[in-house]
């Protein structure tokens, strides 16, 4: 019998199973194609990231170092109140770097290591003792040395995704924090490719007991991997990715190289929109410590917060923190890591952390911003937020501090006595050290820290009497025809201007006749000073402006005389700074330089200067200012800076008291304050009742000492009447012992000057009766 | 410290002695006719006073003061010449604004300062740091003769 042709349904029985194993084969070729594509890929992702730069690393500001040094003035609880800023410890008996001791007069100090811009300083134990507000000695340090604190980290520039780090090498890093960290997160960490199956299954077996997912079976690499590479996602194609990449980055890289990377890439806090990655930046966001400053119980509490930096936040959730930090003190010990005796110390001890994170974004904005400004001229903004620069700056902050206390106080205190509404006042204030244009402190408003209008800055006000000066110093340049003690008339004036008459009064709305010049400038003679600046001619005062560093264009109408111009507090600071500088001209500095990551340099901003007045008429100028001071519109001062302390400055209100400046100098500082209203609301504050009280408060919490008063060469001091302009002598009724450039005193002899006898009892005072030095 | 009473008594002895001195003869012819009197003799220039006993609040200058040879400027100062020397121009720039910082009015440091400076050929610069350190300086010093040589060989290179 012959077989009969298979059926079409018995055909396709037995064609499914081997079209299904021809199909099988093609595409499992496809697969391992698509597969090792994959890979290749992959692999190239993994290491291109992984050799290059691997992070946009934000540009670090720092304040200006602070010199300790024999003379300093300085009072121990303001040394204290620096080296908390530092996160220097508090310690019965100093032992290491990080730490001081205060036993009255006298502090025991271990200085840290520090790389500077022009040096690495190697950490050193002084001792150092106080007496009258000053550093009476240094002990340690050698004679005549410096001891040179770091500068205190005050802010940054952050990249889009605002991470911020403190890149660390593996070498610099405790090896308790390494070793805990392994323990914890990845016992095997030495020992498997990248994945660990073990961890996995042992996760898996002990979630399925509690429930719940209690334990994770990543591996370090895998975290890395996920953080540095992937993102949050929880899905079975990610894991499988992630996997293979682990995998990939054991290949090429060694297990110091992963943990590094790891050490520097682990989200570890927020402050506020910057987030904080890795250990560098913790341990000062935490501890305001460098790591290697770090005790057992601090480096547990980090290691414990990789799990979850929010959910174990010690500042939110302090139990939940230091039981996790015990946990992991507990794992540390049970691996043999540390003692069981070292372990429950640890455990016993508080979180330790700092009151308040040691890395708020910006305490110092209205500072900040001018630096940014600056580098804005020199760099490009991808490069400040990407390449992990060192930016070394001027900021002082004990006198930025002392500055914004300051404000605060004295703003209340006005609002307080004068009966007006809370937070109605505002208020901008500078201070820069006189000589070197150094720009100490900036504050563009009442409420320290706020990020906002800057109004030392950028608020344009009119500056009222403050202009003074230049009107003063131009008459002054012309020494054939004013002296301080030329008489000017102060009487009422009225003159065309625009179309419209102009008649300027004085404040209190009194004439006083003819008075000398430095009378005029000190009591502030709207009359006088108009008269005078007319006589000069209003272009030589715009030139005197443009001199002392006005930048912009100026109006040459009467009123400019007084100040009917618009200025920032930060450019009459600068034209200030002139003045204080006995004539030479310095732009505001704010940057010192700026250094690579690596602390290679990149750029110096020197110190310039130019000579635009001589000293001669500079110093008589500075002789008016004191009368200010002394005598006129500014003798409130003295009601918190004690008397025997010079001096010098100007105040200044503007039309209808909607601005009250004061401007002034004293030892090495020259300090400007504005107050006003936003709203160019009228105020009951004058220059004097108002932004001066701010910057005597200033000064006094400064503790200054006199501003300097040489006389120069061409320069001599001669008894003069002032009231007609005549020589006198010691001991007349109504003399006074001015200042004039050489050949314009005047030649006129008084009638106490010729009185018979007087020549033989100045010859005798000469001979026997004067100081000499001392 | 004034001692107004052991001189008025030094004053007196003196006039006592001139009081007893014998004296000469009045001249009893003329010899030389006398000049017309048409103008008085112009008085003579009044010489500045000595400066006044300081007195609290009394606005006076400074009085002079030398530099400490032994100031924690001199030694950051000895610093910046070491660099100097060595041809750290920059260096010692930096070392001469810490001295600055601590000590802005001492002369010393605005010699060094436009001594790197001029090294760097910035010669602009240069010379107004040396006018700041003359302005600051007392003439006579030896700080002051440096700078004024500094400055002339600054003004011959023009």
């Amino acid at each position: 019998m012959a077989k009969r042709p298979p059926s079409r349904k018995s055909r396709s029985r037995k064609s499914s199973p081997s079209f299904l194993r021809r199909l099988l084969i093609p595409v499992l070729l496809v697969v391992i194609v698509v597969g090792a594509v994959g890979v290749v890929l992959l692999d190239t992702f993994v290491r291109s990231k992984f050799e290059g730069a691997k992070w946009s690393l934000p540009a670090h500001v720092y304040s200006r170092s602070l010199e300790i040094f024999e003379g300093l003035p300085m009072r121990p609880e303001q040394l204290r109140w620096e080296l908390d800023q530092l996160g220097y410890r508090s310690v019965a008996r100093v032992a290491g770097p990080g730490q001081y001791s205060v036993n009255g007069q006298r502090m025991d100090l271990y200085t840290r290591p520090f790389r500077f811009w022009d040096a690495d300083e190697a950490a050193r134990a002084v001792t150092l003792t106080f007496s009258g507000g000053r550093v009476n000695s240094v002990i340690g340090s050698g004679r005549g040395e410096l001891v040179r604190l770091e500068p205190v980290l005050i802010g940054g520039i952050y990249p889009e995704h605002s991470e911020d780090r403190v890149l660390v090498r593996l070498e610099d890093v405790p090896a308790s924090l390494t070793e805990g960290l392994v323990a914890v997160e990845d016992r095997n960490f030495y020992l498997h490719m990248g994945v660990s199956p073990k961890a996995i299954l042992r996760a898996l077996v002990s979630n399925i007991k509690a429930g719940a997912t209690v334990q994770g079976g990543s591996t370090i690499t895998q975290q890395l991997v996920k953080n540095f590479y992937l993102n949050d996602d929880r899905n079975l194609l990610r894991k499988g990715v992630e996997a293979v990449m682990a995998v990939l980055l054991e290949l090429h890289y060694s297990k110091q190289q992963i943990l590094e990377a790891y050490l520097n890439e682990v989200y570890l806090g927020q402050a506020g929109k910057r987030a904080i990655h890795g250990f560098g930046m913790a341990s000062q966001h935490l501890f305001r410590q460098p790591l290697r400053e770090l005790e057992l119980h601090q480096i547990a509490l980090m290691i414990g917060m990789v799990k979850g930096a929010s959910y174990y936040d010690p500042w939110r959730n302090p139990e939940r923190a230091k039981a996790r930090r015990n946990l992991v003190i507990d794992l540390m010990a049970e691996q043999g890591l540390v003692t069981q005796a070292a372990a429950q110390a640890a455990k016993q001890k508080h979180l330790d952390i700092a009151s308040q994170p040691g890395t708020s974004s910006n305490p110092y904005p209205d500072y900040l911003q001018l630096v940014k400004d600056q580098l804005a001229k020199d760099y490009r903004q991808q490069d400040l937020q990407s390449a992990g620069l060192r930016i070394f700056t001027y900021l002082d902050p004990q006198v930025q501090h002392q500055v914004q206390q300051s404000v605060t106080s004295v703003l209340a205190s006005l609002e307080k006595g004068y009966k007006l509404p809370a937070n109605q006042l505002q208020a901008a204030s500078l201070v820069a050290r006189t000589g070197t244009a150094e720009l100490l402190a900036v504050v563009g408003g009442r409420k320290a820290g706020f990020v906002g209008f800057n109004r030392a800055v950028d608020a344009r006000r009119q500056v009222g009497s403050t202009i003074k000066p230049a009107v003063y110093l131009a008459a002054l340049e012309q020494h054939d025809r004013y002296t301080l003690g030329t008489l000017i008339d102060d009487a009422p004036l009225s003159i065309k201007s625009g179309g419209k008459m102009w008649e300027p009064r004085n404040y209190e709305r009194e004439s006083h006749g003819l008075v000398p010049l430095y009378q005029a400038l000190g009591h502030s003679y709207n009359q006088a000073t108009a008269r005078l600046g007319l006589d000069i001619g209003l272009n030589r005062v715009a030139d005197t402006l443009r001199r002392l560093g006005y930048p912009d264009d100026v109006t040459e109408v009467p009123s400019l005389l007084l100040g009917a111009v618009d200025m920032s507090p930060y450019q009459v600071t600068e034209m200030y700074h002139t003045i204080a500088a006995e004539g030479f001209y310095s732009p505001l500095r704010t940057i010192n330089a700026v250094y690579t990551a690596d602390n290679e340099p990149l750029k110096r901003y020197p110190f310039a200067t130019e000579q635009r007045f001589s000293p001669e008429v500079m110093h008589l100028l500075h002789y008016a200012m004191q009368v200010v001071m002394r005598e006129g519109t500014g003798k409130t001062a003295y009601r918190k800076v004690p008397q025997s302390v010079t001096l010098a400055g100007k105040t200044g209100t503007t039309n209808d008291q909607r601005d009250s400046w004061f401007a002034g100098f004293a030892d090495n500082y020259v300090g400007v304050v504005w107050i006003g209203r936003d709203d160019n609301g009228k105020m009951p504050l004058t220059g004097g009742t108002g932004a001066l009280q701010v910057w005597s408060d200033t000064m006094a919490g400064l503790n200054v000492g006199s501003a300097p008063f040489m006389k120069p060469d061409g320069v001599e001091y001669y008894w003069v009447e002032p009231d007609n302009q005549s020589l006198s002598r010691e001991g007349c009724s109504g003399a006074r012992y001015l200042p004039y450039i050489k050949g314009s005193e005047p030649q006129a002899r008084g009638s106490c000057f010729q009185q018979p006898g007087r020549e033989v009892i100045d010859w005798f005072k000469d001979l026997f009766g004067s100081d000499k030095g001392g | 410290m004034k001692n107004y009473s052991t001189g008025f008594a030094l004053a007196i002895g003196l006039l006592v002695l001139v009081g007893c001195a014998p004296m000469s003869p009045a001249p009893t012819t003329r010899s030389e006719p006398l000049p017309p009197i048409s103008q008085p003799p112009p008085e003579p220039k009044v010489q500045p006073p000595a400066p006044p006993r300081r007195v609290p609040g009394a606005i006076q200058p400074d009085e002079v003061q030398e530099q400490s040879a032994q100031s924690p400027a001199s030694s950051l100062l000895a610093q910046g010449w070491r660099q100097h020397s060595g041809g750290h121009y920059d260096a010692a720039l930096g070392i001469a604004e810490r001295a600055q910082r601590i000590d802005p009015r001492n002369p010393e440091v605005y010699l060094l300062m436009a001594s790197a400076q001029l090294a760097l050929y910035r010669n602009e610069v240069a010379e107004q740091l040396v006018r700041r350190g003359l302005s600051l300086s007392q003439s006579g010093t030896a700080v002051n003769r440096q700078l004024q040589a500094l400055l002339g060989q600054i003004t011959a290179g023009r």
